[in-house]
């Protein structure tokens, strides 16, 4: 995973604000990392109970390769400089402990979003110039989907800050925005690490482009590198049983994730309207999500309840189970043009899952996007209501059948 | 049992007035509650289960949706209960049962319910919106009409259904106590703003509302336009009835003018311009009175005083400025309502060295972005209302050399009217502002030229402004980036169609499939490219009728699984590499780029007899009459031929682009035009 970067000998040190049992994408992907490095860590996170569900299934991913697993008590959430600053603290002093120690990590892996995950391992790397330090961007931080600024700002007289703004001085490192946090854990990590990580080529074009300083862009020219998330062996999709038994007959199609404003499934709901009811009902359509009373409210409004069945988001492993006994799993792009961004730097990490499941992916996709590079086994324009419904009939005819892998 | 969203909407004012006294009802043991969905144009009605006696509502809600199945006009709303999982499927994790509340229409209960199980749904159903309209009645004082006038404006349900003849007397009563009175500032602007805004039912529901209940203004012209407008609509087609009310609303508003009532004459006026432009007349029909007789049907606006006073607007001095018109300089580009557009414009200004200013009046006021008709800027060229402070580009204009206005749209009237008389106007027009109004509300007089892309459509604009303007029309054909498009052909282009830009009531794509479907019976490997952007979501009746019609088609098994539906793309040359022949099927076009580009690529053109500009020619003028046809079968067969001899065919196409003025750089034209250099 880490380019043509070799991994010194020794335990690592994975500095992850979010990591399982917390239940979270970030923790998640780190831990797949993890896995996919096969090499001995400890872990540096923080304790999300205030937000997050436990799922202890994710422990199995990374498995044994934990050694040692700190969960560090500082304030949560998302972004605010006020868990941010905390986390970071806490983390280089318990770092301090451990590279101090015996069998002393050699090499340390950091992962953002969260941001603060970045901001403890720049800190660290600050620290101990020896080490070598692989840090990774699942999106940008300092723009939002809509490619608008994004700001996390950074508390007044915060000393976290101000170390930062003084590593980004001493190199004569500009930034735009000194004042905002996710900024200064953009261009810090630019800055320091060994080799930084994207999850697609549009993500990195897209951040390299987006700093403000010439030298950082010809540093991430050199550090840069593109690593798509990492895809679990099989045996992972047959750890749990499916929590839903499906109906023989019907095409299941399947959504797992959450919606959002640019990425939603309204457009797959008016296509199902479409339908006639008897072609309709030889489809379901499976939502699994945080908040699927909304889900079974648009259908309901659409008259298409009596396909769609919408579910609260599962456990991860049961997750991967149930995908495996679909036929056709969704993802969509989010929708970037109308929002006039250059590309399309985001890149869903669900792909990685869906690519491991035996079900076909059904990708709903923007012009340029990394989403539409990939082998699918049906692609249809993001905003088409008129092509996912002609997907969808076809699908319903058996002309457009997606034989399972 | 379901319903459909548009069933829903249909009754939505009953419903929303249902529950308007707070998000949620009791309704016997159970609650009813409002649910807004993520689009927020369509809402539910959800019961949740209370106690053990919801198992009597749901089997009641059950028996009746059963016994109206088959018979939606009997269901107000009738929601699937989506707890119903099929045995095992059921996610565990389901955190409730819930269930969904069927309204029937009154006396509409099977025999077999028992009354015990109805009176609960029949109390709360559609007599229940005049209960809640008498609590509005009875509730206090102020901020009624506004609340009413919100259901109403929201909704597209007819307000006479809703109500009981003795009901609406009780609200305009207390609407009255309001300080509300029912003349021209209310329900006949409500319903003349609801008429123009694709909510005909509702507006012929508030017409007859007033009429039962005698408000004020019942017969005026103002409620016989509104009827107008709707009867139009929904014809497509207007008759000599249409034209005698324009002449009657003109002579009216230029009556309220000598009145002394400027306010007054702008309504009217505006509502003639309504009446006369409506899109379902001439922008998405398939003729247009316009082109067809457009003496006859721009004689109200001809011999309009109002239109005259919004003609003579001179916006050249500020406020307050005594003279802005001095040292002006430079070229002023407007970037126009469709700014893509303009582009290949801009850039042949710049080449030509002209160093544009481009201006865009829409980003600064977005009221000044479109073509349909606007009271609120009438009221400004009228001189009712000033100038708003915020218009920044409006004085870009005045102090200009040039003016490029691109688009006859909302902000060319002002533009001209404040462009310094030394200036230069130059005013490019296109198929769609041909047939609207704005073009009409410009000082043509001071425009010294005004460009159209080809030669059919100086007919139609010498048609609509007189001849007068003959001698200033220009024409300057669009660009086309010949040699991007030109690609070798890939496989299965031989029996690939493609129509680029589709998803428009206009393009007609319906046309297009029907053309695959002639093919395709003959021989199942044609296919159909459908490039670009889908439908837009839309409130206006007609091109939501339209794209429905289009996606059901599209549907069919005989096209279902030969039509690919690329959407947005920026590689149109790599789209059309995949195509043998490119088709245009437009009910209107003033030169389709689209198809110039696609013989540009080497595919064969297939052209509708584009039938709103047929009566001018303009395919034949535009393209080459070989290419043109009037039918599906006729287009069909024209393809048939062609397949034949395609290499000789797209040969041809392509030499025919390269041997027209569609590969000439414009600069020189468009600058000699702003220079006003003989060409």
């Amino acid at each position: 995973m880490t380019g043509d970067v070799v991994l010194p000998d020794g335990d690592g040190l994975v500095v992850s604000y979010c990591f399982p049992p917390y239940a979270d994408t970030a923790g998640i992907v780190a831990a797949k990392r993890v896995r996919e490095l096969g090499r001995r860590v400890r872990v540096l996170s923080n304790a999300m109970d205030a937000t997050r569900a436990v799922d202890r299934g994710l422990e199995r991913i990374a498995g044994d390769l934990v050694t040692e697993d700190v969960t560090l008590a500082t304030p949560t959430g998302f972004a605010t400089w006020e868990t941010i600053e905390p986390f970071a603290v806490a983390a280089r002093a318990r770092a301090a402990t451990w590279l101090d120690g015996p069998g002393a990590p050699t090499w340390m892996y950091s992962r953002a979003q969260f941001a603060a995950s970045n901001v403890a391992a720049a800190l660290i790397a600050a620290d101990r110039p020896g080490l070598t330090w692989v840090a990774e961007f699942s999106d940008p931080l300092s723009a939002d989907v809509r490619g608008r600024v994004r700001r996390s700002p950074t508390d007044p007289g915060s000393a976290v800050a101000d170390e930062l703004r003084a590593l980004l001085a001493d190199a004569g490192v500009e930034v735009a925005d000194t004042e905002n946090g996710y900024e200064l854990c953009e261009a810090v990590t630019f800055l320091r690490a060994d080799r930084v990580l994207f999850t697609n080529d549009r993500q990195r074009a897209f951040m390299t482009g987006r700093c403000h300083d010439a030298s950082l862009r010809t540093r991430l020219d050199e550090v840069g590198v593109v690593v798509p998330h990492p895809t679990l062996d099989r045996s992972f999709y047959a750890l749990e049983k499916p929590v839903v038994t499906l109906e023989p007959g019907p095409v299941h199609v399947a959504y797992f994730g959450n919606l959002y404003a640019n990425r939603g499934l309204e457009d797959l709901l008016d296509a199902f309207a479409l339908l006639a009811p008897e072609e309709r009902r030889r489809l379901r359509f499976h939502v699994f999500t945080a908040r699927p009373q909304d889900v079974t409210d648009a259908a309901a409004a659409r008259g298409v309840a009596d396909v769609v069945r919408a579910a609260p988001a599962l456990p991860y492993l049961e997750f991967l189970a149930l995908s495996d006994t679909m036929d056709l799993l969704v993802v969509t792009d989010a929708d970037t043009r109308s929002q006039g961004m250059p590309v399309n730097p985001f890149l869903p990490s669900k792909v990685s899952d869906y690519l491991g499941s035996s079900a076909r992916i059904w990708a709903v996709v923007e012009e340029g996007s990394a989403l539409s590079e990939l082998d699918v086994a049906l692609r249809t324009p993001v905003g088409h209501v008129t092509a996912a419904a002609v997907a969808l009939a076809r699908l319903a005819a058996g002309t457009g059948a997606v034989p399972r892998r | 049992m379901v319903a459909r969203p548009q069933d829903l909407d249909a009754h939505r004012l009953p419903l929303e007035i249902l529950t308007t006294v707070g998000p949620a009802a009791r309704l016997g043991d159970v609650e009813l509650r409002t649910t807004t969905t993520a689009s927020g144009s369509a809402f539910g009605r959800e019961v949740r289960p209370l106690g053990l006696a919801t198992g009597g509502v749901r089997r009641t809600v059950q028996r009746a949706a059963s016994a109206v199945r088959g018979d939606r006009s009997r269901v107000l709303a009738a929601f699937a209960d989506p707890a119903e999982f099929p045995p095992g499927e059921r996610p565990a994790s389901r955190p409730e049962r819930t269930h969904y509340l069927a309204l029937v229409a009154d006396a509409e209960w099977p025999e077999d319910v028992a009354p015990a199980n109805r009176a609960p749904l029949e109390v709360e159903g559609v007599a229940t919106a005049g209960q809640r309209l008498r609590e509005l009645a009875s509730s206090r004082a102020g901020g009624r009409w506004k609340t009413l006038r919100g259901w109403i404006r929201r909704s597209p349900a007819r307000l006479d259904e809703v109500l009981d003849g003795d009901e609406w007397p009780l609200l305009l009563d207390a609407l009255g106590r309001d300080g509300v009175s029912f003349d021209l500032g209310d329900w006949r602007a409500d319903a003349a703003w609801l008429a123009t805004h694709e909510r005909r039912d509702a507006a012929l529901g508030l017409c007859e509302v007033a009429r039962r209940t005698g408000a004020v203004g019942v017969g005026s012209i103002e409620h016989r336009v509104v009827e107008e407008l709707v009867r139009v609509a929904r014809a497509g087609a207007a008759d000599t009835g249409t034209e005698a009310l324009a002449h009657e609303l003109s002579a009216a508003a230029d009556t309220a003018l000598d009145d002394g009532d400027a306010a007054h004459a702008v309504r009217l006026f505006a509502l003639l311009l309504h009446l006369l432009f409506q899109r379902d007349l001439h922008v998405v029909s398939e003729s247009s009175p316009l082109v067809e007789r457009p003496d006859a049907w721009t004689a109200p606006l001809r011999t309009s005083a109002v239109r005259r006073r919004i003609i003579a607007a001179d916006l050249r001095a500020r406020p307050d400025a005594a003279d802005a018109t001095g040292g002006a300089q430079g070229l002023v580009f407007l970037a126009g309502s469709y700014p893509r557009f303009g582009v290949p414009v801009v850039r042949a200004l710049t080449a030509a060295g002209l160093d544009p200013h481009v201006v865009d009046p829409g980003d600064e006021d977005a009221a000044l972005r479109g073509i349909s008709v606007d009271e609120g800027l009438l009221r400004v060229l009228a001189g009712v209302d000033p100038v708003p402070d915020s218009w920044p580009w409006l004085d870009a204009v005045r102090g200009a050399a040039a003016v490029f206005v691109e688009w006859a749209d909302r902000a060319a009237p002002f533009a001209v009217a404040a462009a310094s008389t030394d200036a230069r106007v130059v005013l490019r027009v296109h198929s769609v502002d041909l047939l609207s109004a704005w073009l009409h509300l410009v000082d043509v007089d001071r425009v010294d030229e005004l460009v159209v892309v080809s030669d059919a459509m100086v007919d139609v604009v010498v048609g609509v402004l007189g001849a007068d303007v003959r001698p200033k029309v220009r024409v300057v054909p669009n660009v086309v980036a010949a040699d991007q498009m030109a690609r070798p052909k890939l496989p299965g282009a031989e029996r690939t169609l493609a129509m680029v830009g589709w998803a428009q009531t206009v393009k007609d794509p319906l046309w297009a499939v029907e053309v695959l479907a002639l093919l395709r019976a003959e021989d199942p490997a044609w296919r159909l490219l459908l490039v670009g952007a889908d439908f837009p979501r839309t409130r206006v009746e007609s091109d939501a009728r339209y794209a429905l019609a289009v996606r059901r088609r599209l549907l069919r098994p005989d096209v279902r699984d030969a039509v690919e539906l690329t959407g947005w793309t920026s590689d149109v040359a790599g789209v059309l590499a995949r195509a043998g022949y490119v088709l245009s099927t437009s009910r209107r076009e003033s030169a389709s780029l689209a198809v110039v580009e696609g013989m540009a690529s080497g595919a064969v053109p297939v052209v509708r007899d584009w039938p709103v500009y047929a009566r001018v020619d303009a395919a034949r003028r535009a393209l080459d009459a070989r290419w043109v046809v009037s039918t599906p079968a006729e287009a069909a067969a024209r393809v048939l031929a062609a397949s034949q001899r395609l290499e000789e065919e797209s040969r041809a196409a392509r030499e025919w682009v390269a041997s027209q003025a569609y590969a000439e750089d414009p600069a020189d034209r468009y600058a000699r035009l702003v220079r006003g250099e003989a060409e």
